[in-house]
């Protein structure tokens, strides 16, 4: 079910992490993430989660050093926006919208890359949308605007609409963390159903790690701008590593608490 | 579907009040006249009013959807046309041609001193918008502000000092004023403008992308730093027109984006702007004739109009 | 046959002429649009003010205007009630000069003369020119007796300087462009405002009064007098000295017309003769 044959989804290579002038990452960082795995991010606040995904994104956070995707067939400082329209995808942690927006047409914005100078639609793309608003349980919304429905909606909204992209990297910046249990356990059910379906790699930061837990692949965890742990999930959560990157409440939160709630979405 | 036939009627509504509205003035005119060619009444009609409505039109729609776009690109529900100062230097390169080189305002040469001065600015408002800073939103609005407050100042200083009479001479640079025209300038006038807007509604998908933030724009394929500079050029270009001609009409650009939210709830920007184009022309129309025909012989300013029209029924519509 | 034909085109001749007549195309071309008071004035004494069609607010010399439609407030005059009235010229006077109703003017066509009638040889040259554009004529009388009286008075060694007072407080004086300060001038002294200073009527400060030596001070008095405020604020702004203090009726000075040539003797305190033409114009 993977999609992708390359190995190597991602590699990074003296990497340099900044705000402006501020520097995230005391040394640059080398890293590597395979293609096949659900990739979780974890960390405390200020680890540099949120710096790494944007600058995987292209976003000016990428100070020094180069990333490659895909084994080395894109860098990303060197890509415009443009090129990597089709290929990720991101989910922010909480949706800015302009008032007006209505979810039907912010979903069909998944297709700008394509739209041409009058941006209509074709009966095609109409249809995915509304084949994924059924499948995200939204359909009703289609008319409403997006500022005006709850935020486990709308969170699935944006899901939704990264997922009409078509991506074949998913990013995914702490998208639960304003959500209830109960969207939660829908946010995540939808992920994992929709990667399974569509073979996407997904990268995603979280504190929620009981779901990290249970789904992830593949962990790399930060502290402090440095990578403490990136490796099969496994092992990370047999050893020391909670303690390095969360500090003396490491070992109690490793202990999972609930049951797959996901399962049934 | 139930979206547009609502906003049908009020296509229909509008166009028949706007047909109206040349019959309305500081002068009453008899109805036969507007076909009688010898009558005083048909050139008023015909060489006056049709004209000035035809403009009037045409920059209360540009004004409202440059409004909405501002909204959009900079976040902010407050935004006007004239945040970004563009149009101060233009009333400031038009006020001193007029002092200091005692241009004829509304010809050629003025026009050409305001955009001179609008060049200079959005040269250095796009070199901002391109740079590390293009990022900070923020610091694009607060520099367009001070620019705002600066030029206005400037040109102030230089007024008092030079301007003999306060009223109809001065009134303009405060409230801005719609000129009277001749039908080939207003063709002009259009025709120039046309294709900047035509490029706003061109953009509206791009403008919703980057409303949804930096971050997702940019995997949408769009290069933010660049359509923001982009879009910034556009603008300023479109609002220096206006101003060159114009001045500063205020509360347009301001209240009419909101107006159509909350009125026609458009779903996507596309629609937001022409029915925001529609509702600005009508509202700046009516404006116009009510400057006129309130108390006449005496023309009101056109912005003290907006204003005291619009705000009221803006209260209304936020209390509903 | 034929006899009817001939009564039918004589007929038809009549009802031409008839009609030419009373079109409002045909014949004067005349019908003017003043846009200030003063102008409006000065029309009346060139002989002209029959044929004013048009004047803005408050022009109330001489009382026939009164009875002239209003094209509008002082500085604001509306283009729609100026062509309402079919105008054939437009006289723009430059001290109430509107750029919008300028330039809408323009924009229409409609033909227009700018006059400007801030200096008393622009009085003279711009009438002139008016008259010479609009209805061809090289002058008129009431103006070459005018200007003879002018050039005829003799030149003042007074020097010194002086003041003219539109208003009292806070204070502010006729400038250097203005048409009362030349007038003034021509009897001696110069304005004590300085000769760079552009504006028509600027506000001074009591202080810039103090630090300024003050020959003459002159006011526009209107009808119930300001003697005695006026004399209150020489004593205040100049303690030391006493400048004489001239009362210019309002109604006479005020405008740039030719009014203020017939109230010659009240500027002068009767000690000096004046020409033989001048008196004539005060009759």
């Amino acid at each position: 079910m993977i999609r992708s044959n390359e190995t190597e989804l991602c590699r990074g290579d003296q990497v340099v992490l900044a705000y402006g002038k501020l520097r995230v990452t005391p040394h640059p960082l080398e890293f590597w993430f395979p293609a096949g795995h659900l990739i979780a991010l974890v960390g405390r606040n200020g680890s540099g989660k949120t710096t790494l995904l944007r600058a995987l994104i292209g976003e000016r956070t990428l100070a020094g050093g180069e990333i490659f995707l895909w084994d080395g067939s894109v860098a990303i400082r060197k890509t415009k926006p443009r090129q990597i329209a089709g290929r990720i995808a991101f989910v922010a942690q909480e949706q800015t919208v302009p008032t007006h927006l209505t979810l039907f047409d912010m979903l069909s914005l998944a297709f700008l890359p394509g739209l041409g100078w009058f941006g209509r639609l074709n009966a095609a793309q109409r249809q995915r949308i509304q084949d994924t608003m059924e499948a995200f349980g939204i359909a009703s919304l289609a008319d409403k605007r997006v500022k005006e429905i709850s935020t486990g909606e709308r969170q699935r909204a944006a899901l939704a609409r990264a997922i009409l992209q078509n991506p074949r990297l998913l990013i995914l910046d702490e998208p639960t963390n304003h959500l209830d249990p109960e969207a939660k356990a829908r946010f995540w059910g939808s992920l994992i159903r929709e990667t399974r379906e569509n073979g996407c790699d997904v990268i995603v930061s979280s504190h929620d790690l009981n779901w990290v837990r249970r789904h992830a692949t593949w962990i790399c965890a930060l502290s402090e701008g440095e990578i403490v742990y990136n490796g099969e999930s496994d092992t990370f959560w047999k050893g020391e590593f909670l303690k390095r990157v969360f500090g003396e409440i490491g070992e109690e939160i490793g202990t999972p608490i609930f049951g797959d709630q996901e399962k049934l979405f | 579907m139930r979206w547009l036939s609502r906003r049908s009627f009020w296509l229909v509504a509008a166009v028949g009040l706007v047909l109206l509205l040349p019959f309305f003035g500081s002068e009453q005119i008899p109805f036969g006249d507007w076909q009688n060619p010898v009558s005083a009444g048909y050139r008023i009609l015909w060489q006056l009013r049709v004209p000035r409505l035809a403009l009037t039109l045409w920059v209360g729609g540009s004004l409202a959807v440059l409004g909405a776009t501002y909204q959009i690109l900079f976040h902010n529900p407050l935004a006007e046309p004239y945040l970004l100062g563009i149009s101060s230097a233009v009333t400031l390169g038009i006020g001193l041609g007029e002092i200091f080189f005692s241009l004829a305002p509304y010809s050629y040469l003025s026009v050409l001193a305001g955009l001179a001065a609008a060049l200079l600015a959005t040269v250095v408002l796009i070199t901002l918008s391109l740079s590390s800073l293009g990022d900070a939103l923020d610091r694009i609005v607060l520099f367009g502000t001070g620019l705002n407050f600066l030029l206005s100042a400037t040109l102030f200083l230089a007024l008092s000092y030079h301007e003999q009479q306060m009223g109809g001479g001065s009134l303009r640079w405060l409230f801005g004023q719609i000129p009277w025209l001749s039908a080939r300038g207003v063709l002009i006038f259009a025709g120039i403008s046309v294709p900047f807007l035509g490029w706003l509604f061109l953009k509206a998908r791009t403008l919703d992308a980057l409303g949804l933030g930096d971050a997702v724009a940019r995997t949408l394929g769009v290069s933010v730093a660049g359509e923001r500079a982009h879009l910034v050029l556009v603008t300023s270009i479109l609002v220096s027109l206006i101003v060159a001609f114009t001045g500063s009409i205020g509360f347009v650009g301001l209240i009419v984006p909101h107006a159509v939210r909350l009125l026609f709830r458009p779903p996507n920007t596309r629609t937001l702007f022409t029915s925001a184009f529609v509702m600005g022309a009508v509202f700046l129309s009516l404006s116009d004739v009510v400057s006129r025909a309130i108390l006449p012989p005496f023309e009101f300013p056109i912005g003290i109009i907006t204003t005291v029209v619009g705000t009221p029924f803006f209260l209304y519509l936020l209390w509903r | 046959m034929f006899l009817c034909d001939a009564k039918y085109y004589f007929r038809l001749l009549m009802v031409l002429l008839l009609l030419s007549i009373n079109s409002p195309l045909g014949a004067s071309g005349h019908r003017l649009v003043s846009t200030s008071p003063e102008l409006t004035e000065l029309l009346f004494q060139l002989g002209k003010g029959g044929d004013i069609v048009g004047t803005p607010q408050f022009s109330a010399d001489p009382p026939d205007a009164g009875v002239i439609p209003v094209i509008g407030p002082l500085f604001m005059p509306s283009i729609e009630k100026t062509m309402r009235l079919a105008p054939d010229w437009v006289l723009l006077d430059t001290a109430t000069l509107n750029a919008s109703y300028e330039a809408g003017l323009r924009s229409i066509k409609q033909p227009s003369l700018r006059l400007d009638f801030s200096r008393i040889a622009s009085l003279f040259s711009e009438s002139r020119r008016f008259l010479e554009a609009v209805y061809g004529e090289s002058g008129s009388a009431t103006l070459r007796d005018t200007e003879r009286c002018w050039q005829n008075l003799p030149h003042a060694e007074k020097t010194g300087h002086f003041l003219i007072f539109v208003w009292l407080s806070p204070p502010i004086l006729a400038g250097n462009s203005t048409f009362i300060s030349d007038f003034i001038s021509a009897f001696g002294g110069s304005n004590a405002l300085e000769p760079s200073l552009r504006l028509a009527y600027p506000q001074v400060s009591e202080d810039w009064l103090a630090l300024h030596r003050v020959d003459t001070v002159y006011y526009l008095a209107s009808e119930n007098g300001r003697e005695q405020e006026v004399k209150q604020q020489m004593r205040k702004w100049w303690p030391n000295t006493s400048p004489s203090v001239v009362a210019l009726p309002e109604r006479y000075f005020s405008r740039a017309s030719l009014t203020p040539f017939h109230h010659l003797t009240e500027l002068t305190d009767g000690t000096r003769i004046l020409p033989r033409e001048c008196y004539a114009l005060a009759q």
